[in-house]
């Protein structure tokens, strides 16, 4: 047993998803209190060579890859059969896993095929003395419960996009410039796989259109519409406000529900997007918790609510009692 | 509240989710375009949420009162006027049917009334008034293996709605000492011969279409009759009267949203730093004296309708519960709309609706006065 | 078709500014907070509803908790399920994700077999979404969590997936776990008779001892890999500065606020 910290890097288009840097600068700042530990990337999935050089970024010791044509594939049953094996082989004490569509269900695969215990949507991860510590929230944020696991290994946590920081340009998480010193990787042994069957088969994948909108994780600056933006025509004048700002537009759950947006794919909250962007403007947010919880992390909160009890103003950092409608009117007007 | 228990607790939850889903969007529509909301009562149909008061072997859900109170509560707290149709689609056309038929008349109508297929009126009022049976016009008069109708009703409610109507008209001579000469008739609205006249603008029940029916030449085939030939009167009002007790939960379901809205209201309006409830002890004991005749009427509805189901006949607590419950439910929503101030006058608010709505339970299905008289006469010979 | 719904009983969500921890014991405090059937867990009984009416066959509803759980199994059948399962001992309680999958899967194994295994995506208070995935993994079955669409085409389930840029659709042998995503469907409405005939439709309640072959220390917290330490409520460091003044004026001072930050 050792005491390294793996993150999983998920493939994205051949590189590594964004959560991997962010997971990667936080098991460095782990590191720190754990002698010895090492980081470790994970790279599974078909003639991977090129994610596993994209996956050794700095702060990055060794990088483990499983290479086989059934690892192309978003399949989590074969995928788990994979990294399960490089946990057996190579016995990390920390798994981190990025709470993706693909990786929350991965990491439980994993979690139940080891018998171990497994945090999950981890808010922060802290080490002490006696154990490491996984802050869960619950209760749709309300609550945030200490989660460890006192005696099987790996300790698992999985962490959603956006939680934690993204590495800083030249720090631990960001891609190696000329002169660093380099990874290793290990290429694991997969033949193991050829008389593995999953019993479920990607059959079909269809890319999305490319958005031209503004993706909430990348802006640093977020225009968020709440409940209390009721009109086609607030909605309206919200998204041009947040064009003009060069912002990312989102919005509450509650506001899903009013049937202006087609999905929840712009949604900020436990089950959509957490966000920490330099300056979030709330408009008719009411704040309860389970929104709070995905933007909690932001630098400058301004929040605009007609109800000067609304909860949304104990997380901000100024609030106007009025409106929502009428004050982005006024602030395009005056922009 | 001792009535309830887990499954009413269930029925009331079902019957909540329609409402807010069905009958808040369904009230705007009555309201505003005064349309029929058809598309929600035939819904009522086909979620099973009418034959709550209907036999099992009808297709209902066996008559249980305290169930089907439950429901029209639930309904009226979204509209008062959707609770009427709502009654009106259910116990009172399906359940008075049930009463008044043999099991070969009533089963196809019964089960038809059931799923929302048919939509169905009843046919009592005329010019002369409802309780004056003596002088009825519409007359039937039996041609051969046809009745054939002429006259005319007043105030019927799906007049220009109904798939069918169930008429009461005059067969023989009315005998006041024996209350015969009255039939109980069954006339699809296609029949030639039956046309609608001019549909009332009314007060309140915006959404009901309340109007006149012309019966010229209408025939009909001779077994489309309910109960016996000469012999409707008495049984259909006996019949009648227990299931008046319905306005209870409607009332008490409209008085509820009204109280609601007023506490939200009065916590909520802030002048000058304290809430209109806070600064004034005259509002609270105004609403707590609402709230305990409220509190009162609920024990008053509740206790009636188990009485129903234990078998008691209830003819006399439900007419009370119509009567009183209207001069409640006017009360509570006149004091509730000055309490609001301005606003409490505006249709948006949701409260003067049911101030309307309130006025026509008294007249509804029979004036409360002249209930009140034949009651009197059935009590008290 | 045999379908299992996976449900779980939650203290109503709406409920949840309610919540308090008490100081001294550092416990939550949910005393008066009703417990309804997870909103997740809705959508997957409506998922069973849909596929029984496509393809026929009886949906059982299945859960683990105390005794008052069986009122939300009795919702469940008011919802068109046909019989329930309740394993309900102090044995299995206290689990954590991982010991509650494989009390329930020993539970699903107990009353099966099914076809389909169906759950909700995640539920309203723990919110960890693991359990449908650990379910197939004790059971050794296929799993897809977050369901779009599930279809069922020559035995087997058609099943689709949103992703972070595109969608995937996965073909699963059967028996398999589907986890469902709250957008698949919208629940219907209930019906009333289904509501009264609720009472009739079996609903058997289970002990530990009555779950063959339950190895007891996978079970309640002997079986559970992680624990709980302390809890806090989430709190906000912010202290709020309030703008006063009228629309336009708090508009101009925002954009005072904010000026520094926009990008020329």
């Amino acid at each position: 047993m050792n005491r390294d910290i793996w993150v999983f890097a998920e493939n994205f288009g051949g590189r590594p998803a964004p959560v991997y840097g962010e997971l990667v600068r936080k098991a460095n700042e782990m590191r720190e209190k754990m002698q010895e530990a090492r980081v470790c990337g994970v790279v599974l999935g078909k003639d991977v060579d090129g994610l596993a050089a994209a996956a050794s970024v700095q702060g990055v010791d060794t990088v483990y890859v499983m290479d086989h044509p059934k690892l192309d594939t978003l399949d989590a049953c074969v995928l788990k059969e994979a990294f399960a094996a490089l946990i057996r082989a190579y016995n990390p004490e920390v798994v981190l896993v990025g709470a993706t569509a693909l990786g929350a269900e991965l990491a439980p695969g994993i979690a139940g095929k080891l018998k171990t215990g497994l945090a999950a949507h981890c808010v922060d991860i802290e080490v002490t003395e006696k154990r490491i510590n996984c802050m869960v929230p619950a209760f749709g944020g309300r609550v945030i419960s200490e989660i460890y696991v006192p005696a099987t290994r790996p300790v698992m946590a999985s962490v959603r996009p956006g939680i934690f920081d993204a590495p800083e340009p030249a720090g631990a998480g960001a891609p190696v410039t000329a002169g660093n010193p380099s990874t290793q990787v290990v290429r694991a042994d997969s033949s193991f796989l050829d008389s593995v069957t999953s019993p479920v088969e990607m059959i079909a994948f269809e890319q999305d259109a490319p958005s031209a909108d503004l993706r909430l994780e990348d802006a640093d600056i977020v225009v968020c519409a709440g409940r209390g933006v009721s009109t086609q025509e607030d909605f309206e004048n919200v998204k041009a406000l947040a064009g003009k700002l060069n912002a990312a537009f989102g919005c509450t759950r509650s506001f899903v529900d009013l049937g202006f947006v087609p999905d929840e794919s712009r949604m900020i909250g436990t089950s959509g997007k957490s966000v920490k962007p330099q300056l979030f403007l709330g408009f008719g947010i009411s704040g309860a918790a389970h929104h709070t919880c995905g933007m909690n992390k932001s630098k400058l909160v301004i929040t605009v609510n007609r109800d000067e009890k609304a909860r949304m103003f104990a997380n901000s950092d100024y609030g106007v009692v009025g409106d929502a409608g009428k004050v982005v009117s006024a602030l395009l007007k005056q922009l | 509240m001792w009535w309830m228990n887990e499954e009413r607790q269930m029925i009331a939850a079902a019957a909540r989710e329609f409402a807010e889903q069905e009958v808040r969007p369904a009230a705007k529509l009555m309201e505003e375009e005064e349309k029929y909301p058809e598309a929600a009562i035939r819904k009522l149909g086909e979620l099973g949420m009418l034959g709550l008061t209907i036999k099992e072997e009808y297709g209902g859900a066996g008559a249980d009162y305290v169930n089907y109170g439950l429901m029209i509560e639930e309904l009226a707290k979204e509209s008062h006027g959707f609770g009427l149709l709502a009654y009106l689609a259910s116990e009172l056309t399906l359940g008075l049917i049930e009463k008044m038929g043999t099991p070969e008349q009533v089963k196809d109508l019964i089960a038809k009334g059931l799923t929302g297929e048919k939509i169905y009126g009843i046919c009592f009022t005329e010019p002369c008034g409802v309780g004056n049976p003596m002088e009825y016009e519409t007359r039937a008069v039996l041609d051969g293996d046809e009745w054939v109708i002429n006259g005319g009703k007043i105030f019927i409610t799906n007049a220009d709605i109904a798939d069918t109507f169930f008429v009461i008209a005059k067969t023989s001579d009315y005998n006041p000492a024996t209350m015969t000469g009255l039939t109980f008739f069954v006339v699809p609205s296609d029949t030639p011969g039956l046309t609608v006249g001019h549909i009332e603008n009314k007060l309140g029940w915006k959404g009901s279409h309340t109007g006149q029916l012309y019966f010229k030449d209408v025939r009909i085939p001779k077994d489309a009759i309910i109960g016996a030939v000469d012999n409707a009167w008495l049984p259909l009002n006996v019949a009648l009267l227990p299931m008046f007790a319905t306005y209870g939960p409607m009332n008490l379901g409209a008085m509820e949203t009204i109280f609601q809205k007023t506490l939200v209201f009065l916590k909520s309006r802030v002048q000058c730093g304290v809430s209109l409830w806070d600064a004034h002890e005259s509002i609270r004991i105004d609403m707590m004296k609402m709230f305990l005749k409220i509190d009162n009427y609920r024990s008053a509805v509740y206790s009636a309708l188990e009485d129903e189901n234990r078998g008691e006949n209830i003819s006399a607590k439900a007419v009370a519960l119509k009567m009183q419950g209207a001069d409640l439910l006017e009360e509570i929503a006149s004091q509730c709309i000055e309490l609001h101030g301005g606003t409490g006058t505006v249709y948006e608010t949701g409260i003067e609706r049911f101030y309307r709505d309130a006025k026509m339970g008294t007249v509804g299905c029979g004036s409360n006065r002249t209930l009140i008289n034949s009651l009197a006469s059935m009590i008290f010979q | 078709m045999k379908i299992a719904v996976c449900i779980k009983s939650v203290p109503d969500p709406d409920c949840y500014d309610k919540i308090t921890l008490d100081p001294v014991n550092k416990t939550l405090n949910r005393a008066g907070i009703p417990a309804v059937i997870n909103v997740a867990d809705k959508h997957a009984i409506e998922a069973a509803l849909q596929l029984k009416e496509e393809y026929g066959g009886s949906i059982t509803v299945v859960s683990m908790g105390p005794p008052p759980v069986e009122q939300q199994l009795r919702e469940a059948l008011a919802m068109g399920a046909d019989d329930a399962y309740l394993l309900s001992d102090r044995k299995v309680g206290g689990a954590d994700t991982l010991a509650t999958s494989y009390a329930v899967s020993k539970l699903i194994e107990q009353t099966g077999p099914y076809d389909i295994i169906l759950a909700g995506n995640e539920s309203a208070d723990g919110a960890t979404s693991h359990v449908p995935a650990q379910i197939a993994e004790w059971m050794g079955l296929g799993c897809i969590c977050s369901a779009l669409s599930i279809r069922v085409e020559d035995g087997k389930a058609i099943v689709t997936k949103k992703f972070e840029n595109g969608t995937g659709t996965f073909r699963l042998g059967l028996p398999c776990v589907i986890a469902v995503n709250q957008r698949i469907n919208k629940v219907r409405l209930t019906n009333m008779m289904a509501v009264l005939k609720a009472k009739k439709k079996p609903l058997t309640v289970f002990s530990a001892a009555d779950i063959t072959g339950l190895d007891e220390s996978r079970v309640g917290l002997a079986g559970s890999p992680t624990q709980n330490g302390e809890l806090h409520m989430a709190e906000s460091t912010k202290v709020c500065t309030m703008l006063e003044g009228t629309e336009e004026e708090a508009a101009a001072m925002i954009l005072e606020k904010i000026k520094p930050l926009l990008k020329a």
